[in-house]
């Protein structure tokens, strides 16, 4: 049997708890569990941001002709929009915070834009992206 | 063979630069700006209101910006009707006024640029000044984002004028009737002995004495902290929705203001920043290890330095930046990085907490204020410490270290350097150190008659109590440039990705360097230079041979209950309007849209309409305490009740004069 001081004891628990703290900087990976929508299938959360902090995350969108595909944009910063004239998407003001769903089966290949239609920020005009619709 | 596939990589180039050719058209349209012309007309046609409202019906026009109000200050009269036509002049934004218009979790106001809100018509029937707030994120200062509206004749305003001075006057009657060792009626000589109240006593003295309690308290603040820090890097760059500034500058920044209060320096019991350095050295996590083993350099700490001064001034640099530092999650990141690396190689380099005691920013305000506390950890019977002649409360012993903040525990009479980590409630052989709670203001008046040469602590309080009262109109005052000369004009939150976004313009330096000469200026010349005069002054009428410089340190203590107050009045400010971030934070610490813990709350502030005469009376009650202490000190110092009485009357003057400023600010 190993003896074992009771204050060793203690100093130990201590340690193993001290040294957990350190896991903390993982906790950004944590997303792809928590949100849902990283982990449905043929769903694509993009958050909004101003473009100055990076704009729509993602903001290069990759589909396939004739898979439906839901779109979850996330409010991030400041209220943004997002359309898509092209396919026909206007999801209207999003606030920080809030999310807007839309669910579109793109039926040609070809590449889409999307902008956001609420001025956001100074650079708001160049906050936009693109959807890739690729063939089978 | 060789031919055809020469011809065919050659085809694959050419594909390539199709491909190449295409992918570049398709990102040039992100450096085609798509502009919609209907956005300039919109100023006309909200100045030409096309209704034709009813005669008694007013209509306000108001602009919104990044981050205020045009116009800042609005006056309207009792059963006034008002319709209020409201365009963005840049992002959207929202509409709150307090008490006036719904909850914004059940309608919310937004006015998106480019189109012309209309609201009302609403019927001002309470008197008063109310908030109009922005009820829409819209950049870093947007929880800043405030106007005033004043429904005249503003009653309440008046009365708590009246008020003030009444209360004034009457602690002055009090004082008059020349009460001994009294605040507010309520006698200093009397203290609970915490650890032998019947019940909770022995528990908590037991809890106390268990080595493993620093760490235990210790460790989940740690782990709040690290979060702090990885969401202040990686997290949302909008303060709000990140731990990093919801958790530290609404939730930790309050519970501190009340625990100065009500528990002394706990913060410094439970605080992260100095702790993994006091593990290095100790070598021990909640063991007591002997000093000669410890894994530090020992140097001295240099004997000017050895004072308040330091961290006096870093607290008035953070101030400096405080536009910057309660709303861009990165800087708060680095500054607890900053903070927690210079706390750990201090206590290596110069153990034990000199690092606490001398350089702190927080440890420097919150020793300072903490002397107003109504909690004390103290000797029961300093009789039996003076026989003691061991001392393990200095030297240590296998129980307990001797104290880390070079105090003498046994001895000590001032919550100032205590920074209550209990070492001597386990050291102590004899049982006779404990917890004393007793009245606010005990210990001032001895410590003031100290302080012949402290100019540290005396402007450590000049600074804290200008800062009170100035952030009330900062960060709750309906004028816009004030926050912006101290934002530097930057809009864009940030975190470590996006740090160059807080890169200022020329404009934004040069209003940066107006603000910080009128903040540094108040704090550090004009407020003290004030409170000389008047010292001054109360000398002469007190006829007094005291040297004005010993008077004027010693009257700064009394400003410690009337600091405590006026924090703990922004303290409430910052809870009732803000409260939903910080516990919304717990759940979504990066404001990623998370729910960890299954709650999320949306901004509501809570009864808003009631702060102005919260906080007014918050103020008056720290005025009074504030002439109470005055007087105490003058007793102490000049000897007899007459002499003090006439010292403290001139001196409640100017405590009168800035309480009547607070209201002012707040309700007025
Ligand atoms: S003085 Fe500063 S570092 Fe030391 S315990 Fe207090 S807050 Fe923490
Ligand atoms: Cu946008
Ligand atoms: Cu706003």
């Amino acid at each position: 049997m190993i003896y074992m001081n009771r204050g060793i004891f203690w100093e130990i628990v201590a340690l193993v708890l001290t040294i957990a703290v350190i896991g903390t900087v993982s906790l950004p990976l944590l997303d792809n569990y928590v949100m849902p929508e990283k982990r449905e299938p043929n769903t694509i959360l993009i958050r909004a941001y101003i473009q100055e902090s990076g704009g729509f995350d993602p903001g290069v969108i990759r589909v396939k002709k004739g898979e439906t595909v839901k779109l979850v944009v996330e409010g991030m910063d400041v209220v943004h929009g997002f359309k898509s004239e092209a396919l026909g998407i206007d999801l209207g003001p999003i606030e920080p915070g809030e999310k807007k769903v839309v669910e579109f089966t793109p039926k040609e290949e070809g590449v889409y834009m999307f902008e956001c239609t609420v001025v956001c920020s100074p650079i708001h005009h160049y906050m936009r992206g693109i959807i890739i619709v690729e063939g089978e | 063979m060789s031919r055809v596939n020469i011809i065919r990589k050659q085809m694959s180039g050419i594909k390539k630069i199709c491909l190449f050719v295409l992918l570049m058209l398709s990102l040039s349209v992100f450096f085609l700006p798509v502009i919609n012309a209907d956005e300039s007309s919109i100023e006309d046609e909200w100045l030409n209101d096309p209704h034709n409202h009813p005669d008694d019906i007013r209509v306000i026009y108001i602009k919104a910006y990044q981050f205020g109000f045009d116009p800042e200050i609005i006056e309207v009269n009792k059963g006034d009707r008002v319709i209020f036509r409201i365009i963005s002049e840049d992002v959207t934004h929202g509409f709150f006024i307090d008490g006036y218009t719904p909850s914004p979790v059940d309608q919310k106001i937004v006015i998106e640029p480019g189109k012309i809100i209309e609201i009302g018509p609403i019927t001002f029937d309470k008197p008063g000044k109310f908030k109009i707030r922005c009820s829409v994120t819209c950049g870093p200062l947007h929880p800043f984002m405030v106007g005033d509206i004043k429904v005249n004749p503003n009653f309440t305003y008046y009365s708590y004028l009246v008020g003030t001075l009444f209360v004034g006057m009457l602690t002055l009657v009090y004082v008059r009737r020349g009460p001994e060792n009294k605040m507010l009626g309520i006698s200093l000589e009397k203290e609970i002995d915490l650890l032998r109240v019947r019940g909770i006593g022995p528990i908590l003295k037991r809890i106390l004495q268990w080595r493993g309690f620093h760490f235990a308290v210790l460790w989940p603040s740690l782990l709040i902290f690290a979060v702090v820090i990885v969401a202040g890097f990686v997290g949302n760059p909008v303060g709000n929705k990140n731990f990093s500034i919801a958790v530290v500058w609404i939730l930790w920044f309050a519970l501190v203001e009340f625990m100065i209060l009500l528990a002394g320096r706990t913060w410094c019991t439970v605080c992260p920043l100095p702790a993994i350095g006091e593990w290095i050295a100790r070598r021990r996590l909640c063991g007591v290890h002997n000093v000669r083993k410890w894994f530090a350099l020992k140097l001295k700490w240099p004997k000017r330095l050895n004072n308040m001064w330091l961290g006096a001034l870093l607290f008035l640099t953070m101030s400096l930046i405080i536009p910057w530092l309660v709303t861009r999650p990165v800087v708060s990141g680095l500054l607890f990085v900053v903070l927690i690396a210079v706390g750990t190689i201090l206590y290596i380099t110069h153990p034990p907490r000199n690092f606490c005691r001398s350089v702190c920013p927080a440890g420097a305000y919150i020793g300072h204020d903490s002397n107003a506390s109504i909690y004390s950890v103290r000797a029961r019977d300093k009789s039996i410490c003076d026989k003691h002649k061991a001392k393990e409360c200095i030297r240590g012993s296998p129980e307990g270290y001797g104290c880390p903040w070079k105090l003498y525990p046994g001895g000590h009479d001032e919550n100032t350097y205590c920074g209550q980590c209990y070492e001597c409630l386990k050291s102590c052989p004899l049982d006779n150190m404990t917890v004393k709670i007793r009245m606010i203001g005990k210990d001032l008046a001895h410590m003031a008659a100290k302080a012949k040469n402290k100019f540290d602590e005396a402007w450590m309080g000049f600074i804290r109590f200008t800062l009170g009262v100035f952030y009330i109109l900062v960060f709750f005052g309906p004028y816009s440039w004030i926050r912006d000369w101290g934002n530097m004009g930057v809009n864009f939150g940030a975190n470590l990705a996006s740090i160059g976004l807080l890169t200022p313009g020329v404009e934004g330096v040069v209003n940066w360097f107006k603000w910080a000469i009128m903040v540094a200026g108040v704090a550090l010349v004009a407020y003290p230079a004030v409170f000389y005069t008047f010292s001054w002054f109360s000398k002469k009428v007190a006829k007094t041979d005291q040297p004005t410089k010993h008077i004027f340190l010693a009257f700064s203590y009394a400003l410690i209950p009337y600091i405590v107050f006026i924090w703990a009045a922004f303290a409430v400010a910052i809870l009732l309007v803000f409260w939903a971030y910080p516990i919304t934070a717990f759940s979504d610490p990066f404001g990623w849209g998370w729910n960890l813990l299954g709650f999320k709350f949306k901004w509501d502030p809570f009864i808003p309409q009631s702060l102005p005469y919260v906080l007014a009376s918050l103020s008056i009650i720290g005025m009074a305490l504030a002439i109470n202490s005055t007087y105490n000190i003058a007793r102490k110092m000049l000897g007899g009740h007459d002499k003090a009485f006439r010292a403290t009357s001139v001196m409640a003057l100017l405590h009168i004069l800035v309480a009547i400023a607070f209201v002012w600010v707040v309700a007025g």
